[in-house]
Formats: C-alpha cells, structure tokens, sequence
C-alpha cells in the first residue's frame, strides 16, 4: 500500500523495507568492558537463580502452612459440631418438658377460629 | 599435568595420592548407591515417606420436621480415644490422675494397672471422650499420652421416633431404620489421600505420584416425621396401652392421605439409640408397622366394599338379606354378633357400621358372575384392588429397613380359593403391615389416589438448603365418587355405638374398627385377638387432613378394635388441634 | 630471608581457592535456604514451639558465612610474623577454653553457661551470639603452634629425635586431645586434630620407623577411646553388622542415621530431586542441616552434584597441598600442610560416614554444614593458606632446597616473577 504521508517519496522508488528506518545510528559513549560484562552476567544468573530458589523452596513452607490451616479448619468443624450438639440438646422436646418455662405454661381453654 | 606435580621429597604427593584414591572410592560408592542401587533404596525412601489415609466421610446428619423447618434429630459429634503408650510414658500416676478427673466414668477402671505394664505401645484408657474432656487432658501435656479422633451419632430428642431412626453399628453402618435402609446415601463415600508426608505425618506436595480424592460426605436426610405429631404419639400410644394391660404392644401411625408423608410412625415398646447396648428385647428395636404383618380384620371391609362400589355393583344403601351367616363353598362364615332386629334386608351401610362379615361377603359376591359366589371373576377383580390398586401383600418401598411383605394371596395360586377370598373381605387371609393398611386406607379416603408412604421429605444440600424429595408414583386406585361415598360410610360406621362421642364439633371424622383372632400354634384362636382402628379427620367431608391407623395386640388376651379406637381418639383430638384445622359449622 | 622481604616480594595469590571455597559456601547457603524451613518444622514441632521461621537457618548461615569471609581475609592479610608469634597464645587460648567449658559444665553444670548432652560438653552459649565450639579454637591454635615447634625442631635437624621433638610435640597434642576425647567425649575432633598433627609430620619429614611407631600409638590411643565408650562401641557394631530393615523402625540408633542417610543419597539418581523437593530433610534423617548435609546434597543434586562437591573439594585440598608444596618457609609449609589435614580429615570422614565406608563419628562437612564456629576457624584456617599463596614458588621447593634457602635465593626470586606473571595472564 502506498505511504500517503509523505509526498517527498513514492512507493516506486523506495522499497518498504528502507522507508523507517534511521540513517543514523546511536552509539553509547558509555563501553563495557569484559570485566563489568562478566560481573553483568553473574549477577543476572544469581538473580534468576534467587527467584528459581524462592519459587521452588516455598512448596514445603506452604505446605505446613496448610496443614496448619487444615489443623484449625478440623478443630473448628469440631467446635461447631460439638456446638450444634449442644444447641440441639437444649431445644430437645425432652428438655423443653422438663424447664420451669414449660411447666408454668397452661394449655388453651377454648380455640376460636375465624371463618372465611 | 600440573594439578598433580607434587613433590616427592615433601611427601605431598603421598597425601595427594591419597586424597584421589579416597575421592574414587567415594565417587564408586555413590554410584552404586545412586545408580545401582537407586531403585532400592527409592522403595525405602518410598515405603517411610508415603502415607495412604482415609479421609473419612461425614455420615449424612438427619433432620425432622418441626412445623414446617427442619431441625435436627441425628448429629455427628467428634469423639476421641484416649490411650497412652505405657513404653515412653514418664508421669503414670501424674496420667491416671488427669484421665480420671477428665472423664469420669468413661475411663477404663484400671487406668493405673494398664500403665504399669510398660512392655505396652498401646492402652487405650477411655473411650468416647468429648472434645471438651479430651482438651482438659490435652491441657496437662503429658508426653506419651494419645488421642484418636471418631465420630460418633448423637440423638438429642432420646427415644424419640428410635425405630424410624435406626442406629448405626460400631462398624460405622446403619442398623435399622432410615439409618440403614439409606446407608448408602448417608454414609458418603470416603476419600483417599496418598501422598509424602514429613516424619510428623503432615502431608506434603513433593513429588508426582501424589493421589488425593476428597471425601464426598454423605447427605444430610430431612424426614416428614414432624417432631411434635412423634412425639405426642409416643406419648399417647405408651400412656394407652399402659391401659390395657401392662404387656399391652402396639403401633401407630399418623399419614397426611393428600401425600403419602409419613408424620409420625410410634411402636410400642421402643428403646433409646444412645442406650442401644442396654436393650434386652430386641422387639423394641422393630418397627412394627412395617415388620410385623398381620391380619388387620374388619378394617379392610372398606376395601371390599370400596372395590364393588368402584365397579358399580353396590352402592352403601343396597341392601342384601342378613342370615348372620352367609355359606362360601363348604364354609359357614358368622357374623361376630347377630343382633335379632338387624336379620333380614339391611344397607351395606348398616353391615359396615355393625361390621357384618355377611355385608362385605355379599358385596364381593356382587363382582361374580351369578353374584352369589366368590367366583375367580369376583377374585381376579378383589385381587386387582387388594394387591394391584391398593398394594396390600407388597412392600411399600418406605425408606426404612427390614419392611416385611406381607401376603395377599393370588387367585390363581391353589391356596387362592373361594374362602380365602371370602375372609380376604373381611380383612382375614391375608398378611398385611399397618403400614399398608395406613397407605390404602389413605387412597380410600383421599380421593382414590394411592400415594406410596414416604418418610422422606427431602434433603439439606452443604449450604444448608431444604431440597423436597422427588414425589412417588402414583396410581388412580378408585374413582373419586368411590372414595367420596367410602369417606362417607367410613363417617357414617364411626357413629355407630357412640364411637365419636369424643370427636370436637364441626370436624368430619370417620374409622373402622378390626378385630382378628390371630394364629398360635398354627390354629385361630379367639383366646388371643388383636385390634386395629383406621380413622381419618378433617374440617370437612370433602378434605380428610390425616389419617391415624393404630394396633394393638397382648399376649393371651381379647383385645379388639375398640381398644385400637382409644388411641385413635385422643391422637385425632390433637391433631386437630395441632394442624390447626377450622371446624366446619 | 625475613619475612619483610617477603611480604615485598608478594605477587598474585591462588584465586582458585577462594573461588573453589566460595562456591562450596554459597552451596552451602542454598541448601540452608532449601532445607531451613522444614528444618525450623521439625525443631518447632519437637519442643512445641513456633520460635523458628523459615528463614532462620539461612539467615544463621549466611551470617556465619560473613563472619567466616571476615576471618578468611584477615587471616589473609595479617602479617605472618605476627600469626607465628601468637601462636603459643591462641594455643593457649583454646586450652583455656576447654578447661573452662570443663569446669563450668562437667564440674559445676551451669547449663546457661555450657551445653551438655548425655554427659558430653561441647560448647558454650554466649546468649543472643550464639554458641561457640572451643574445640575449634584448640584446633587452631595446635596448627599454628605445632607448626611453629616442628619447623623448630627441623632447623635444628632434630625432627627424628623422640626426647627432643616426638615427646613434645606427643604431650601437646596429647593434652589437646585428652579435653577433646575424654572431656568433650568428641572422638571426631580428635580424630581431626590428630589427623593435622600427622600431615605436618608427614610433611615435615618424619622418619619411616618414627612415623610408623606414632602410627601405632595413634592406632592403639583410638582403639582405647572406642572400647570405654558404649556409643562408640555400638557405632562400630553397627557398621561391621546390623540388619538395615530392622533400623527403619527405631529412629535412635545410630544404624538408622547412616540408613536415612543412605536413603537420602540413593533417591538422589543421576540429577537429584531437585531443590525444594528434599523428604529427608523433614525430619527423617537427624542432623540433617548439619553432619548429614552431604546426604541432603545428594537427594537433591543427585550422582552429577555430588561429583561436582567432590570435585570442589578435591580442588580446594590440591589448590593447598599446591601452595604448601611451593612454599619456602618450612613453617608455612607446615601451617598449609595443616590445613590440607584438618580439611581432608573431616571430608574424608564426614562423607565416608555418610556413605556408610566408615563409622559414624559425627563431625561438619567444612563449608557446607550449618554452624558458625566450624565455618569461621576453617576459613580463618584457609585464609592463611590464601594468604601465604601469595608467596609460592613458580617451581616445588624440594625439601633439600628449602634446608639450603640462603644459597638459592637468587633464582627463586626470578621465579617468583614469573609465577607472579603467569598469575596475570
């Protein structure tokens, strides 16, 4: 597709590969020499070496943690449970009969009902 | 080489030597043990380091009605073994006394002889020890001193509806009941964990091979059993029948007929499921209503008379010529009682109400070709109502376990002759569980839908959700005009001797006693005779809200359906109470 | 020649040490940081506490390891004149120590002070510092002190004489081990020190017939201390016998360590389990962070990584025996001899224990195992070697050469340039 930008080339002359590309190259006063370039590369290799150690030792870590976690999920499930046999105790016909709340209670004398 | 230019005269070379020979040495060794004999020592490392557990399904928790939410009657509680390894332990007595004051009764009673015996790993010092207890042991820290995690049921409501319940085995499987008629739903299915675990037990995710298929817990069971209707049946079945007799059993149960619930379901005697190590007889832990077939007599003429109205071959004011005794084949049936003014031509109606055998005779001679014998024509259609439409002499399919058959003799069976069928009539010759007896006389009643009896009326999903049961099958049993008249002669038969004098005004109630000489030493025998009483009630005649059938039976003695009757009555009195039903003016 | 003359005429020194050294530290450091956590579990669920963090152990050793690389470089640096004088002093330093480790845990038992287990007190706590191992300080002071005694004896061509040097140096080194062994009930340590003395010796130039006596002394004095102890009796037992699935079961027997760790090495293959994937070290093999960290190595790096550990240290132990035999002080050459002796002595042991080639003895992998006292005196120790590589000869300074020093001087000074020069290449 012809560039429409500029009129100061036409597609005919200039071949798409050359028409971006910079004539003049940037060059780094700053040179590295073969002793920092070697430090360069050590300390990259002990970098990605750390992040590789630290993704591969935290396994066991999370592991106990989860056991840990899974140690207090039981012992809630437990406590919920031994709750709940205790809530179930109390609300019993069994115990609702024998509370002073039930014994004062009388039972209605008369049921009146409305008619629709 | 240079590495190796030692000198001779410093003897360095000589420890130079030395160091390669050893280092070859060692790099030899581990090659035999890393490479030859890695698989070896891999099956070590494999057998201490990987561990198969069990994870332990939770059994399925079950729930009754109270009015309309769901409450719990059955719970797992977390119960520990307490046991202490006599070999380690440093403190004996400092653990007898910590155990013993824990616990109390539940530790062993030689808790110091056992942890004298310090050859043993393993004494287990009590049992069954709440996690409340186990903690104030937990809290001594006695080293040597373990605690194994069970799970055990817990029955908050005591005996109440124990039969319906079950129980389950120290086999962790359901005996009995719902307990073990749903096992397999309840139980769940267990999970496998196979994985590394450090020296402690904990698991840990090294390595591929590790396997972990979580528990599937069971589900969680809602029954239509209402807590209160159970509970006041307990109560009315057991104060009842302390009336009678003091060896007096017996059986009741109360159905919503509109659907087939089961609302309470009471046998007499009964037992406690926490208490299940402490029961002699084993007949407490049966259901009778669904264990013990019998004949319920009388009660299933309205069977009979409901099967010859559905085809139209009587209607309750047809009448027929009462003798007192009617001749079927070879035999003489008698009615119970022939009073002189009722001999001659009678209603069904009357026959029903006096509960002439010679009625339901007669109106099952009607369905015969000549109408005067119990013919296979008379049979086959009696057979399609009994068995086929009302399911009598067949399991209900109830969620219960141990249901017993029951029988209802076929016509084409030699033994399903003329008499038999005669007696069939009249609720003789034949096997059926009250259980049956309740769920056809509910279709009588309801509008001649055959409903099959549920004690399940859902499930409890892991939110905690109420998810209703899936209806049942049902079947047209008989018209619904049948089934009006039968309420109505049903009604009409409670009348008779004053047999409502209790009944609130304004309610529609009707009942059919039955009594049944029942079979010792394979003969009839009068001197032992069982009653049964099989009731509805409601506001009006048009909307039957329950139905009560009750059984009574006492060793050696006469009981009959009136004795049935006086649970029926103070049951259907509070039910209408309870259900809140409006009398109708 | 003076040492001053020396100390100008320094050229490169032997940066293979400290790379070989470095790399088996920082090897060290990792496996800390891979094993510390279940290490600090296992400790943890042992006296029911949570006092130890995952990182704890990596943090100690990296530490440790400061401290150590503070120690290699002074040790480096410091002149040797003044390492010689001071000698007799650290010597007497670390009898102090022992003396005072014995007064304080074996006689008076104040457990805040010194740490004794089953009778046998090894070090003392200093509290927040840590603890510290005057075992390791004797053993310093014996190589710097014997060093100087022997070179002695051989200037005056008396090396051979028992009344003049095998007695002296015989009772030194007695009394050393008499702490180590008798009081500390450390056999290992013994073993080491005795095996420094020996190197020196040996290098030094002990008569056959001399040296073969003292082998037999050696041979009998070790005979001694394995028949008064039990323990050491039943680590013998178990290596000349004993039914390896039998000690699967019994964690305490001293069958089950070398089992475990045998276990440990052999899941290893050819690459290893790979780091963070170590089941041994959760608990089933004791001492796994320190005594055992070879085996460790070996279920995680596999046959491949222990052969480059093997390697490393081979190099490091040639890199001295390298430096000592160009070294043209007989004290210097003495003191890196030393040094081979102490190194060699505890990774020959260490790891042939491991291996399940030789009994259990319970002592560090230099550079490797977690603790602090033995890290610092071994590097302090290699440090001096480092140090003194800075002083070799281009070619081996033949025993005779050395005795004659004066008349070769010339020529050992143009090859100490060109060493020098090579070094730069």
């Amino acid at each position: 597709m012809p560039n429409r930008r500029t009129s100061y080339y036409s597609s005919r002359r200039h071949t798409q590969m050359n028409r971006n590309y910079n004539s003049v190259s940037y060059v780094s006063s700053v040179k590295l020499g073969p002793i920092t370039h070697t430090v360069l590369v050590a300390l990259m290799i002990t970098v990605l070496g750390l992040i590789y150690l630290t993704q591969a030792t935290k396994a066991t870590s999370y592991d106990y943690a989860a056991s840990a976690v899974d140690g207090k999920i039981a012992e809630m499930t437990t406590q919920k449970g031994d709750l709940e046999v205790e809530n179930a105790r109390l609300t019993a016909l069994q115990t609702i009969k024998q509370s002073t709340v039930a014994a004062a209670m009388t039972s209605p004398s008369d049921t009146t009902y409305v008619n629709q | 080489m240079k590495l190796l230019k030692f000198s001779r005269s410093n003897r360095t070379h000589i420890l130079a030597v030395g160091v390669i020979l050893l280092m070859a040495v060692f790099v030899v060794r581990l090659f035999d043990l890393q490479i030859l004999q890695h698989d070896y020592y891999s099956s070590l490392a494999n057998s201490e380091q990987v561990r198969q557990l069990d994870l332990p399904a939770k059994r399925g928790e079950i729930y009754m009605m109270s009015g309309d939410a769901p409450i719990k009657v059955v719970l797992n509680e977390t119960v520990y073994t307490v046991w202490a390894d006599p070999h380690v332990l440093i403190d004996a007595n400092a653990v007898t006394a910590a155990v013993t004051s824990a616990v109390g009764d539940k530790a062993v009673s030689n808790v110091a002889e056992l942890l004298s015996d310090t050859e043993s790993r393993y004494k287990v010092l009590a049992r069954e020890v709440t996690s409340a207890e186990a903690n104030k042991i937990k809290d001594e820290h006695l080293y040597g001193v373990g605690f194994t995690a069970g799970i055990k049921r817990v029955y908050p409501e005591g005996q109440l509806a124990s039969q319906v319940l079950g129980f389950v085995n120290a086999d962790g499987i359901g005996q009995y009941g719902v307990e073990g008629a749903l096992d397999d739903e309840l139980k769940g299915t267990d999970g496998l964990l196979k994985t590394v675990v450090d020296i402690r037990d904990v698991p840990l995710t090294i390595g591929s091979s590790n396997v972990n298929v979580p528990a599937r817990d069971g589900t969680n069971v809602v029954l239509s059993i209402d807590r209160s209707i159970q509970n006041k049946a307990e109560e009315v079945l057991q104060t009842q029948l302390k009336q009678i007799g003091d060896t007096a059993t017996g059986s009741m149960i109360v159905m919503d007929p509109n659907t087939g619930k089961v609302l309470a379901m009471a046998s007499y005697p009964t037992y406690s499921p926490e208490e299940i190590n402490k029961v002699t007889d084993l007949a407490a832990l049966n259901n009778q209503t669904i264990t013990d077939p019998y004949e319920p007599a009388s009660v299933l003429k309205t069977v009979a008379f409901s099967a010859a109205i559905d085809q139209g071959v009587i209607e309750p004011d047809t009448t027929y010529q009462n003798k007192g005794w009617i001749q079927v084949e070879d035999r003489i049936i008698n009615n119970a009682s022939k009073p002189a003014a009722l001999m001659g031509e009678i209603t069904m109606q009357t026959a029903l109400n006096w509960s002439f055998n010679t009625g339901a005779v007669t109106a099952a001679e009607q369905l015969s070709l000549d109408k005067t014998t119990v013919d296979s024509q008379a049979r086959n259609i009696l057979y399609q109502y009994y068995h086929d439409r009302l399911h009598l002499g067949e399991r209900t399919g109830i969620e219960l376990q141990g249901e017993a058959k029951g029988t209802v003799v076929a016509p084409t069976d030699v033994q399903g002759n003329a008499v038999r069928y005669a007696n069939m009539t009249f609720g003789q010759g034949l096997n059926v569980t009250s259980l049956q007896t309740a769920a056809a006389f509910s279709a009588i009643v309801n509008g001649g839908v055959y409903r099959p009896p549920t004690v399940v009326a859902g499930t409890i999903d892991d939110v905690g959700t109420f998810v209703a049961a899936e209806p049942k099958q049902t079947n047209q049993a008989l018209s619904s005009s049948t089934s009006d008249k039968m309420r109505e002669m049903i009604h009409t038969a409670r009348q008779q001797f004053g047999y409502n004098n209790t009944d609130p005004e304004g309610y529609y109630i009707g009942g059919k006693t039955g009594t049944a000489q029942t079979i010792e030493n394979g003969e009839y025998t009068f001197k032992q005779q069982t009653g049964t009483y099989a009731g509805f009630g409601g506001s009006s005649s048009s909307s039957p809200a329950y139905v009560i059938v009750t059984h009574v039976f006492m060793k050696d003695t006469q009981l009959g359906g009136f004795d049935a009757k006086t649970i029926f009555d103070p049951m259907s009195n509070w039910m209408i109470d309870y259900l809140k039903l409006a009398p109708k003016g | 020649m003076n040492m001053e003359t020396l100390r100008q005429r320094a050229h490169r020194p032997d940066y293979q040490i400290v790379l070989y050294v470095g790399l088996l530290m920082l090897l060290g450091l990792v496996t800390m940081y891979a094993i510390g956590p279940q290490r600090a579990q296992v400790l943890n669920s042992a006296y029911g506490v949570d006092s130890y963090t995952g990182t704890y152990f990596v943090i100690k050793q990296a530490t440790s390891l400061a401290i150590a690389l503070g120690a290699f470089f002074i040790m480096a640096l410091v002149p040797f004149r003044l390492i010689k004088q001071y000698a007799g002093w650290l010597l007497i330093a670390g009898l102090g120590a022992s003396a005072l480790l014995l007064l304080t845990g074996n006689i008076l038992h104040i457990d805040q002070i010194a740490h004794c287990t089953l009778g046998a007190c090894r070090w003392f706590e200093l509290g927040p510092l840590g603890s510290f191992q005057p075992a390791e300080l004797l053993k310093f002071g014996m190589l710097l002190f014997l060093a100087r005694m022997i070179a002695d004896k051989m200037a005056k061509g008396k090396l051979n004489d028992w009344e003049e040097s095998i007695i002296p140096i015989l009772l030194v080194t007695a009394t050393a081990l008499g702490f180590i062994v008798i009081f500390q009930k450390d056999l290992g340590t013994g073993i080491t020190l005795s095996a420094i003395v020996a190197t020196m010796l040996m290098v030094a130039g002990v008569s056959k017939s001399v040296g073969l006596k003292l082998a037999g002394i050696a041979l009998g004095a070790g005979i001694l201390s394995i028949i008064v102890a039990p323990h050491r009796i039943a680590r013998v037992m178990t290596f000349f016998g004993g039914s390896e699935s039998a000690s699967l079961t019994d964690a305490s027997g001293a069958s089950y360590h070398i089992l475990q760790a045998k276990i440990a090495i052999g899941s290893g293959s050819w690459f290893g389990l790979g780091i963070g994937n170590s089941v041994q070290s959760t608990g089933y093999l004791p001492e796994a962070i320190n005594d055992s960290v070879f085996a460790i190595l070996g279920e995680i790096f596999g046959f491949v990584g222990l052969f480059g550990v093997l390697l490393l240290f081979t190099l490091t132990l040639f890199r001295i025996l390298h430096v000592a035999d160009r070294l043209r002080e007989p004290w210097m050459q003495l003191v890196a001899a030393g040094v081979f002796g102490w190194l060699a002595s505890h990774i020959v042991l260490n790891i042939a224990s491991m291996l399940g080639v030789f009994p259990l003895t319970g002592i560090t992998l230099p550079l490797l195992s977690f603790g602090g006292t033995s890290m610092v005196f071994v590097a302090a120790a290699v440090g001096i070697v480092f140090g003194m590589s800075r002083y070799t000869a281009h070619e081996v300074v033949e025993k005779k050469e050395a005795e004659h020093a004066g008349s070769m001087r010339g020529r050992r000074l143009r090859r100490t340039r060109d060493t020098s020069r090579r070094g730069a290449r």
